[in-house]
């Protein structure tokens, strides 16, 4: 037989379990292009992934098939939609070993075992390595950590490393990923006090404010980067390569500092998402989420910073927004069947759990709130997937 | 095991191979054969030619002496690594032998192999690399590529 023709018919021929072997190995976008070379590749190599909707991408929830502690050698995870409440598992081998902080724009920041962090690309399996946290300058009582002989770092003041792993990224923003002209830019909550940032050619993180405040959540909106704490506002000038220095922009009604706050820009205007939760007397759920809020800001420009007002918001016609560990958005829900207007989903993103990630039946506080009728539905995939890392939002593009 | 043992594999036209019974059994079809009893003074392998076999055979007998030798990563790899750039139609026959012969480590290879390199190429340019010949039709065509816009870029 010729073999320029049998090496035709061969490779579309090639057995589905060993295509299989071989897509295992792919990320998915290499097997979602594989699936359009033949109908039998197609039949092999189709990734199972939830719809990717481009004009109104809601995020896919992202869980670990296994723990990642107890198995840090698992790649096997799953996409839950909130629209057909369905799972789909996929390998995703460049997950190995890291747990996901938070995404946006298809990409994911990851800290490993030994602390580095990383941004990660699942789909396309493109990863770049983030400059190391011990860069960022440290006081009130974090020294600087102590490192082995391969210069990795080996403890933080006395903690071992998993204990100081969980406890000190407190929440690590996306806000550009690497796909965007500038590069990237991210900005962490480390510990309790410090907000730095780093950005795409730098070699270290700078710190944005000096250690008083703590940070809920960050945003760019109108150009500018806006972080808020529990009683205030605060944003930052960012022209090519600097940062101007902190602007307090307002304070904020002490009464509604509660658990947790998020900012979300919504139609050009800046939004401010307060969440608030009770402790819970059980062994397998330590606390719920039990009331959330959402306040629009009214920028007067001639006002002096304490008379910024809130206004709050009794209505979101057909948005969803989605808080968490992530880059906090609304979504526009029109014409999607099986998601709601009005309401916020979020997920666990509480301090307490990650200092404590408790065992395989502790419940995460995830769900959706129905702001018209106060009422909160817990959510989560009915196949068992476990707690560690604790599920967040995955923005897939 | 009587030291020096030989086990003789015989190819689907005809060529016998006399191995250490150690090499054979990095084969796991093997392995079984022999622990099974039921090996007798050849064993045919009926899917695999003697080209093929030959290379098989290379693969396992050095992987059986990296076992003693210990290796680094790195030396392994660089062996690997030569020992697999190989034309597309025996990287083919590679795959469908070390799977039917049950080497995991060969098998393992040459999907890494073939993995890298369809990654980062769009469907035409893997067609291309493969000698795979289009049978979608037009309308399935479009319909794939309307759904995962967002892949194709």
């Amino acid at each position: 037989m010729d073999s320029a023709v049998r090496a035709q018919s061969s490779w579309a021929g090639l057995q589905p379990d060993l295509l299989a072997s071989i897509g295992n190995l792919l990320d998915a976008v290499s097997c979602l292009r594989c699936s359009a070379v033949c109908t039998s590749w197609a039949a092999a190599l189709r990734p199972d992934l939830p719809p990717v909707r481009l004009d109104q991408p809601l995020p896919w929830l992202l869980l670990s098939a296994q723990n990642l502690e107890s198995n840090p050698t698992n790649t096997t995870f799953a996409f839950y939609d909130v629209v057909t409440r369905k799972s789909c598992r996929i390998p995703i081998r460049a997950l190995q070993g890291q747990r996901w902080l938070g995404s946006n724009d298809g990409w994911l920041v990851t800290v490993d075992l030994l602390c580095n962090l990383c941004l990660i690309k699942p789909l396309f399996g493109e990863t770049l390595t983030l400059p190391s946290v011990t860069t960022i300058p440290l006081w009130r009582g974090l020294l600087p950590g102590n490192y082995d002989s391969d210069g990795n770092i080996d403890g933080f003041c006395g903690m071992d490393l998993k204990k100081f792993s969980r406890s000190f990224f407190k929440k690590v923003i996306i806000c550009r990923t690497p796909d965007s002209e500038s590069g990237f830019l991210v900005v962490g909550m480390f510990a309790r006090f410090h907000l730095a940032v780093v950005k795409f050619g730098e070699k270290k993180w700078t710190l944005l404010d000096d250690l008083k405040r703590v940070y809920h959540d960050v945003i760019v909106f109108d150009g500018k980067l806006y972080a808020i704490t529990g009683n205030s506002l605060h944003c930052w000038d960012f022209e090519g390569s600097s940062f101007g220095p902190r602007k307090k922009v307002c304070n904020i009604d002490r009464r509604l500092y509660i658990w947790s706050k998020y900012l979300v820009e919504l139609r050009g205007e800046l939004l401010m998402v307060c969440r608030n939760g009770e402790f819970l007397q059980s062994t397998v759920q330590n606390y719920k989420t039990v009331d959330v809020k959402v306040y629009k800001f009214n920028q007067n420009p001639d006002s002096a910073p304490q008379r910024v007002s809130f206004t709050l918001v009794d209505k979101l016609d057909d948005v969803a927004i989605f808080v968490g560990t992530s880059y906090s958005k609304a979504v526009p829900t029109v014409g999607i069947d099986g998601i709601k207007g009005n309401c916020v989903y979020f997920t666990d993103d509480s301090w307490w759990s990650f200092i404590n990630p408790n065992g395989p039946n502790f419940i995460r506080d995830l769900g959706v709130f129905d702001l018209g009728e106060e009422t909160y539905e817990p959510f989560y995939p009915k196949e068992s997937l476990v707690n560690w890392p604790p599920p967040t939002w995955f923005w897939p593009c | 095991m009587a030291p020096g043992k030989n086990i003789t594999l015989k190819s689907s036209d005809g060529e016998e191979f006399a191995i250490e019974e150690t090499v054979a059994m990095e084969s796991q079809t093997i392995r079984h054969m022999i622990e099974d009893d039921c090996a007798e003074s050849s064993i045919p392998v009926p899917n695999v030619t003697a080209k093929i076999l030959s290379k098989v055979i290379e693969y396992c007998k050095k992987h059986v002496e990296f076992a003693a030798t210990k290796p680094t990563d790195e030396e392994l790899k660089s062996w690997d690594t030569e020992f697999i750039k190989v034309d597309l139609n025996t990287l083919y026959d590679l795959i469908l032998a070390a799977n039917y012969l049950n080497v995991k480590g060969l098998l393992d290879l040459t999907c890494e192999t073939v993995a890298n390199m369809i990654k980062g190429k769009n469907p035409e340019e893997i067609r291309k690399r493969f000698n795979i010949k289009n049978d979608f039709t037009p309308e399935e065509e479009a319909d794939i590529r309307r759904e995962n816009q967002w892949a194709f870029e």
